[in-house]
């Protein structure tokens, strides 16, 4: 068993299970909106075993702007920072995998950092990709962050047709809740679009629920990162 | 008068006057056959007429000569069809049994004028042990008829039967199966993988619909399709009648009759809550080498992996969550 390291990087708190120079890579998990603890998922890689030899980092957004940050003070670089401290390279100075995860909001946030920092992948569960289809939510939680995120917030349908970046290898879960399933389709369309690799998987509840364990992580993770799925 | 030798002599024969001009050693087929056909054009002058009368042997001759030697077979297609091809009714298959099988891969060929069976080379074992854990059936569709049948033949009720009957004799169940494809192989995965309830579906460009058949610049697919009538069934209709569908491997570029019924194939699984896997590239061709070996494995492993189980996914999250699905 590794111990949680907690510490203050740039500001942000961050947790980290290091697995040392050996890491095959690293997972990132961002915690969601409604996180009754600071750091979603710290149980499921508290035994060794079950990180398969991936270090995890865990980030947090207080400010509930799914990870944009305030008005006038704009925190994807801050993020960006922050993961590449934790990223290691390997013996060879190459990048080790990078693998985004994350639900609801952290979902989102797994998308947008995967993508915008050119990463191995995102495995997400129900991730908001818009402020069109969060409306489907009765809650006005969801569009409150959004709009607390000001002029960084971007949809995903937008941000994922930017042609600068190749889309990241993509595993998404969702259910019946209308607002996930818009949410996934989306998703679909954007990866129909353009090109890439999505695994989708539908559960069957009707809430906003998903299904994602430590297991589907690592297994995951382990296969985005030895297929090379371009044509 | 020469005496006529049969098959098993000549091999016999021609090794051993081989050896007698070079040293017994093993070496990959393809340097052994050098040196052999170098023999065979230089053969000492006091050789008897009668084997001068053998060579050169056909290239089929010369395995079995190598596999005389050193007990092992280099993949020949004559050899292998001889020796593991099996017929039911008009329908002919290859099967490599291994003989501790934990799975099966039935690799299904694409559309072709000449009788093939796809990969049977990257499967063939030389010596003919078959030690590893999967056993690989091959079957392809002479009559172009997309696996179905054309008219009132029922052509896919044969390709079940030949599955069942390979599924029992190995003493495994339909989830231990998994069945890749490319292009009417692909459609044929799909189709005989939903039928059975397989552990998983690879399918390559596979074609999904007669609509969509009628994108491709050649009519040969839609008229072929159409002469199948209600034998030939949509994937996404494949997807909604299979009683449990496993996890669905679905790859294809932008070529338009590939890439024509993506959205109708996700909303079919995503009904039928099955894990699908797009890979969706940016080719325009529909011709493609893929899938790579490597690939069809890792895949394979991920079927067979619980954390693909939607089942024991929502066990799983309701043990470490409380959330009740």
């Amino acid at each position: 068993m590794t111990e949680l390291i907690l510490q203050t990087v740039l500001g942000q708190e961050t947790a980290f299970y290091d697995e040392g120079d050996n890491a095959k890579g690293l997972i990132v998990c961002f915690s969601a909106l409604d996180a009754t603890n600071k750091f979603n998922r710290v149980s499921w890689f508290k035994s060794k075993e079950d990180r398969h030899g991936y270090s995890v980092l865990y980030l947090t957004d207080p400010t509930y702007s799914y990870y944009h940050g305030e008005p006038g003070k704009p925190m994807f670089h801050t993020y960006r920072k922050i993961i590449e401290y934790f990223s290691r390279p390997n013996k060879e100075g190459d990048a080790k995998p990078i693998h985004t995860v994350g639900s609801s909001m952290g979902g989102y946030a797994a998308i947008y950092f995967a993508f915008k920092l050119k990463l191995t992948s995102a495995i997400v569960g129900v991730p908001q990709t818009s402020k069109n289809n969060a409306l489907v939510h009765p809650n006005s939680n969801w569009i409150t962050a959004m709009k607390a995120a000001t002029d960084q917030w971007i949809d995903l349908e937008l941000l994922l047709q930017q042609p600068n970046n190749a889309l990241p290898n993509l595993y998404v879960e969702y259910g019946n809740y209308p607002a996930d399933k818009l949410a996934a389709q989306a998703l679909v369309d954007l990866y129909k679009g353009r090109e890439g690799l999505i695994i989708t998987r539908k559960g069957s509840s009707n809430d906003h629920d998903y299904f994602l364990t430590a297991n589907t992580v690592t297994t995951t993770a382990c296969y985005f990162d030895n297929q090379d799925f371009k044509d | 008068m020469t005496k006529l030798l049969n098959t098993k002599q000549i091999i016999s024969h021609v090794a051993q006057m081989f050896l007698k001009s070079f040293p017994n050693h093993e070496v990959p087929y393809d340097t052994w056959v050098s040196s052999f056909r170098f023999w065979e054009q230089n053969i000492p002058e006091e050789t008897t007429k009668q084997l001068k009368a053998l060579i050169p042997v056909r290239d089929s001759i010369a395995k079995l000569i190598y596999q005389h030697l050193y007990i092992k077979m280099p993949f020949d297609r004559e050899y292998i069809f001889k020796k593991y091809e099996h017929q039911f009714e008009d329908v002919e298959y290859l099967l490599y049994p291994s003989t501790k099988t934990k799975r099966l891969v039935v690799l299904l060929s694409g559309y072709s004028d000449k009788k093939t069976y796809n990969r049977y080379s990257w499967y063939w074992d030389e010596n003919e042990q078959w030690e590893t854990d999967t056993s690989y059936l091959f079957i392809n569709d002479t009559t172009g008829s997309w696996y179905s049948g054309f008219d009132d033949e029922r052509r896919y009720s044969k390709y079940i039967n030949i599955l069942n009957n390979t599924l029992n004799s190995l003493n495994i169940t339909s989830k231990q199966t998994f069945l890749v494809g490319g292009s009417m192989g692909g459609y044929g995965a799909i189709r005989l993988g939903m039928e059975i309830s397989a552990g998983g579906i690879i399918a390559i460009n596979p074609q999904t619909s007669i609509n969509a058949a009628k994108f491709h610049n050649d009519p040969t697919w839609s008229v072929n399709i159409e002469r199948c009538g209600d034998n030939f069934i949509p994937v996404d209709q494949c997807i909604e009648t299979s009683d449990n569908p496993p996890p669905l491997y679905f790859e294809c570029g932008k070529y338009a009759a590939d890439h024509e019924d993506v959205k109708k194939i996700l909303a079919s699984a995503s009904d039928k809550r099955i894990s699908i896997f797009f890979n969706l590239h940016g080719s325009d061709k529909h011709v493609t080498y893929s899938p790579a070996r490597e690939k069809v494995e890792a895949l394979i492993s991920l079927f067979e992996n619980s954390a693909m189980s939607l089942d024991q996914g929502e066990l799983d999250a309701e043990k470490m969550v409380g959330v009740k699905f």
